[in-house]
């Protein structure tokens, strides 16, 4: 699963630790998230999507390989 | 099971039971109590009262556990996190008592106990000391004195295997500040991990350690023998390899690894 995270982010323009603090979680999670290393939760997906108030499939999009 | 029991006052209980079977177990196996209760009587017989003691802080821990689990968490955003593990603050806790573990490791070695069992004198010298236990070569060698025994708790094994795993137990399951899935994630790889390597360490000794040796003694007196137990590592010593690994694997994910991290931030 590749998301847009880094880039809606970017337009936000909030760093990865006041992200990390919108949604209570630790800045590792999100930059491990960013990375696509973590595929988070769908409670964690849902927190990040509201932040950006943008529905979640549009942060979050499946793979070709998925 | 009624609602009023699974209120979070319950899961507070279980911390603070926790918290008094940890100071239990330190105070009982540290002798300190001992000292306590008997401090004009050095030589007097505490094992029952130690014995009672520790079985108290068997029944708290045990207590604890079941209040722990059972008790219902403050905030219910389990999803997150793992609602079983243990607030933050017991990781300063598991260092205070890690601290007065290694304080209690150098200041018993240094007044340990010394007594001095006569019956000894009539048991005959060994041939041969390999394979023996610290404690039983020490039985040896003062026979070959004057019958005196001395018995001491060591440096390693009593502080060691007795009171640290109650200290490494803190540690490895506090909760970090911002407790998340991921951290939830990594807790679990590391204890699986850990696991593995247990695993790999008991058939290790199941295979290259005998359990039983038996050790023939010869001396003018005539010939004996008797069998002593392997080398093989206790329970005790096995957690604390469980729980050791488990932490380091921990703090590696959690603090080290992100430093060598690209675009860490940005």
């Amino acid at each position: 699963m590749k998301n847009s995270l880094r880039v809606e982010r970017a337009i936000k323009n909030i760093t990865q630790g006041e992200l990390a603090d919108l949604i209570g979680v630790s800045r590792q999670t999100i930059n491990t998230i960013e990375s696509n290393k973590y595929v988070p939760s769908t409670v964690l997906a849902l927190k990040i999507a509201r932040v950006f108030d943008k529905p979640v499939e549009q942060i979050f999009m499946l793979d070709d390989e998925d | 099971m009624s609602i009023k029991f699974l209120s979070p006052m319950v899961k507070k209980a279980g911390y603070i039971l926790l918290m008094t079977s940890a100071v239990l177990f330190f105070i009982n196996t540290s002798g300190l109590l001992a000292i306590l209760l008997f401090s004009n009587n050095k030589f007097r017989d505490h094992s029952g009262l130690i014995s009672a003691c520790n079985a108290i802080a068997l029944v708290v821990f045990a207590l604890a556990i079941i209040f722990i689990v059972f008790g219902k968490a403050k905030k219910e955003d389990a999803y997150l996190s793992n609602r079983l593990l243990l607030p933050h603050y017991f990781k300063y806790a598991g260092y205070i008592y890690l601290f007065f573990t290694v304080i209690y490791a150098v200041t018993s070695y240094k007044y340990r106990t010394v007594r001095t069992e006569k019956w000894y004198t009539q048991v005959m010298i060994p041939s041969y000391q390999d394979g023996l236990t610290d404690e039983q070569n020490k039985v040896f060698d003062s026979m070959k004195e004057n019958g005196k025994v001395v018995h001491a708790s060591s440096i390693i094994i009593t502080p060691f295997t007795m009171i640290l795993p109650v200290g490494l137990l803190f540690l490895a399951f506090a909760k970090e500040k911002v407790e998340d899935e991921l951290i939830s994630k990594y807790r679990t790889q590391s204890l699986q991990l850990a696991i593995l390597l247990l695993f790999f360490i008991v058939l290790y000794q199941k295979f290259n350690v005998p359990e039983i040796k038996t050790l023939i003694l010869t001396s003018k007196k005539g010939v004996g023998y008797f069998d002593i137990p392997g080398a093989s590592w206790r329970a005790d010593i096995l957690i604390n390899v469980v729980l050791i690994f488990s932490i380091l694997r921990m703090e590696y994910m959690l603090r080290i690894k992100p430093l060598f991290t690209k675009r860490a931030e940005s």
